[in-house]
């Protein structure tokens, strides 16, 4: 029998507001960090993902201050992402204010200090994977770890992913804060381990009910929650 | 300090509002001005309309969607447009108190006009004046009370009703801030008021201390639980259509609406029949973003041609003279050395604008004939 499919909002984290990314390069403000967590409770949401992006690709001074996870009471658990360096990692392991910690270029490149780090202080459940999808021609893209272009996304992309990883995320890059649905068909099947898979980017609730039936771990949404009520 | 201020490079509108984005010089607003052709406003308009009409066999009420009014021309838009898709609006108005004869003469005028149901909530006027106290005093507002209850009153009585979709007309982070390309679909939500109506400040923490109202006073102002609010959506016709607010407006004229002689603004439409939007209410907004709605306003016309670029804040503050006395002795009753205690005190730094004539006047040819009131505050009016 399956576990209960966990119910998990991501968000974009830059100094100290959260914003909605709608595609890549793309963010609108939702407020400072505060507000958005107090609504979330109010959704009941299981997780919540914390992704700084890249300020060497985005025209941010800042990344996320995740030092203010160290003072606040979310209510959520938090799993984060983004640019942060080794010691700023360690750092907000050591206070325990964060879950998990979710990696993209690491999971593609052979430097994996980083992911040793969690292993180490956190054990390898609390280490996330991220593909950052774009489905086009019927056929499936990830984005590069330098994130500047896609190349097309192998079988041993995936598994090394779980291999590294205790779940991985199946991100629709291009559907990411759209109501367009998420490319399904196309990226469910193709993980081996549907209860380490967890989809992300562009979510319907038609989207929601299939990942439930099919006995994903989570599915991860974005846009929809602040604009819904249900 | 002046040349720290972004101004865009088509409208003139300033960074300091409503988290207004630049792109290379050029705000969110006029960059997303002509996003969308033609054929893409009639697909979006067609996907409107199959939204408001489908009802999936599941109709709960004789309704087809709830129109939150405040009696200017704005509703009359929505009305008409509704209407005209053959729908049964239930059309709803929360009363702020803050409106003089002329505004109630347009909402009675708007009823009758278009034969449609209304309901028109006065909340206990004891708890909402000392919630006007309290945001004046804690967040130099006095339109925060009002926008809380106007949302969560709305939406309550949807649910109520079994009504799911609630009618916004302008969204206004997609059309003075380009907070949002009109291709995102916006829907109103408990985040959505906090962020985008309240100043990010949600009414709980807004209570927190200080502020004496008790639980069953304060619970209409608090926006409803997730299992109320569930089943009703709030949608802005701005998100589905080339959005031309002035135009729109000059229209109501034909359905009997009648315009206002407005201090601070050109704009006769807008509020019209407010005797604090443009008063205490702007003054306010001057104290804390530096600049009045008119620059809203302005940059509005501008975007579309209409009107010379917005001058900066210097120039704007020339045309402006506020007189506030009314509010405080006529609605608040507070006494005149409660008046000055305040101005002296909280006014500060805009209280040169405490004037009786502007510096500067609007080109009356740019205006319409328009209208007086005979009485700044009514508590309630029935009746044309």
């Amino acid at each position: 029998m399956s576990m209960r499919t966990r119910l998990g909002f991501s968000v974009c984290a830059i100094e100290q507001s959260l914003y909605q990314s709608f595609g890549l390069g793309v963010f609108r403000l939702l407020g400072e960090d505060n507000l958005v967590y107090e609504h979330l409770l109010r959704h009941k949401v299981d997780e919540i993902l914390l992704i700084s992006p890249d300020i060497r690709t985005n025209e941010f001074d800042k990344g996320y201050d995740f030092s203010r996870l160290i003072n606040r009471y979310i209510g959520i658990p938090a799993c984060i992402g983004g640019s942060l360096t080794e010691s700023a990692l360690k750092e907000l392991l050591e206070w325990g204010c964060v879950e998990r910690v979710m990696f993209s270029g690491s999971i593609q490149c052979k430097n994996q200090s980083k992911i040793n780090i969690v292993t180490q202080l956190y054990g390898r459940q609390a280490v996330v994977g991220c593909l950052a999808l774009a489905v086009e021609e019927n056929r499936v893209w990830i984005l590069e770890e330098n994130h500047r272009r896609y190349r097309h996304l192998s079988r041993s992309d995936i598994d090394r992913a779980f291999d590294l990883c205790d779940e991985v995320i199946f991100q629709d890059l291009g559907n990411y804060g759209k109501r367009n649905g998420f490319h399904y068909d196309e990226i469910v099947e193709l993980t081996p381990y549907p209860n380490r898979t967890i989809i992300n980017g562009g979510l319907l609730r038609t989207d929601l009910k299939r990942a439930m039936r099919d006995g994903l771990a989570a599915v991860y949404l974005d846009n929809l929650v602040m604009h819904s009520e249900s | 300090m002046k040349a720290d201020i972004q101004q865009c490079q088509k409208c003139g509108i300033s960074e300091t509002y409503f988290n207004t984005i630049f792109y290379d010089g050029l705000c969110g607003a006029c960059k997303f001005e002509n996003e969308l052709t033609d054929q893409d406003y009639n697909q979006r308009t067609e996907n409107l309309h199959g939204m408001l009409t489908h009802t999936g066999g599941q109709r709960k009420s004789k309704y087809d969607c709830l129109i939150p009014i405040r009696g200017d021309a704005e509703d009359y838009f929505i009305l008409n447009y509704i209407i005209k898709l053959k729908l049964n609006p239930l059309v709803v108005m929360v009363n702020n108190y803050f409106l003089n004869d002329l505004a109630w003469h347009n909402v009675h005028n708007m009823i009758t006009h278009y034969d449609v149901d209304s309901i028109i909530f006065n909340p206990n006027i004891n708890h909402y004046k000392e919630a006007i106290r309290s945001s004046l005093r804690k967040l130099d507002s006095i339109y925060y009370p009002y926008k809380a209850l106007h949302y969560s009153y709305v939406i309550r009585l949807a649910k109520e009703k079994g009504i799911k979709w609630v009618v916004w007309g302008q969204c206004q982070p997609i059309e003075f801030a380009g907070k949002y390309s009109k291709r995102d679909e916006l829907r109103l939500s408990s985040w959505w008021v906090a962020e985008h109506e309240l100043g990010g400040k949600t009414f709980d923490a807004f209570l927190g201390t200080g502020v004496q109202l008790d639980s069953k006073a304060s619970l209409p102002y608090q926006y409803p639980s997730k299992s109320v609010a569930s089943g009703v959506s709030g949608i802005f016709l701005s998100n589905y259509m080339k959005w031309d607010q002035r135009k729109q407006n000059e229209d109501s004229l034909l359905s009997g609406f009648a315009p206002d002689t407005p201090r601070n603004t050109f704009d006769k439409y807008e509020n019209a029949g407010s005797s604090v939007y443009y008063q205490l209410h702007d003054l306010l907004r001057v104290k804390k973003f530096g600049v009045p709605k008119l620059e809203q306003q302005w940059a509005t016309e501008a975007r579309k041609d209409r009107m010379p670029i917005c001058p900066d804040r210097e120039q704007l503050h020339r045309y402006l003279a506020y007189e506030i006395d009314s509010f405080f002795s006529e609605f608040l009753q507070v006494t005149k050395s409660g008046y000055e205690w305040f101005v002296e005190n909280r006014l500060s730094g805009v209280k040169h604008l405490l004037r009786t004539e502007a510096e500067k006047q609007f080109d009356a040819s740019n205006t319409l004939p328009s209208n007086k009131c005979a009485s700044e505050f009514i508590l309630f009016k029935k009746g044309i």
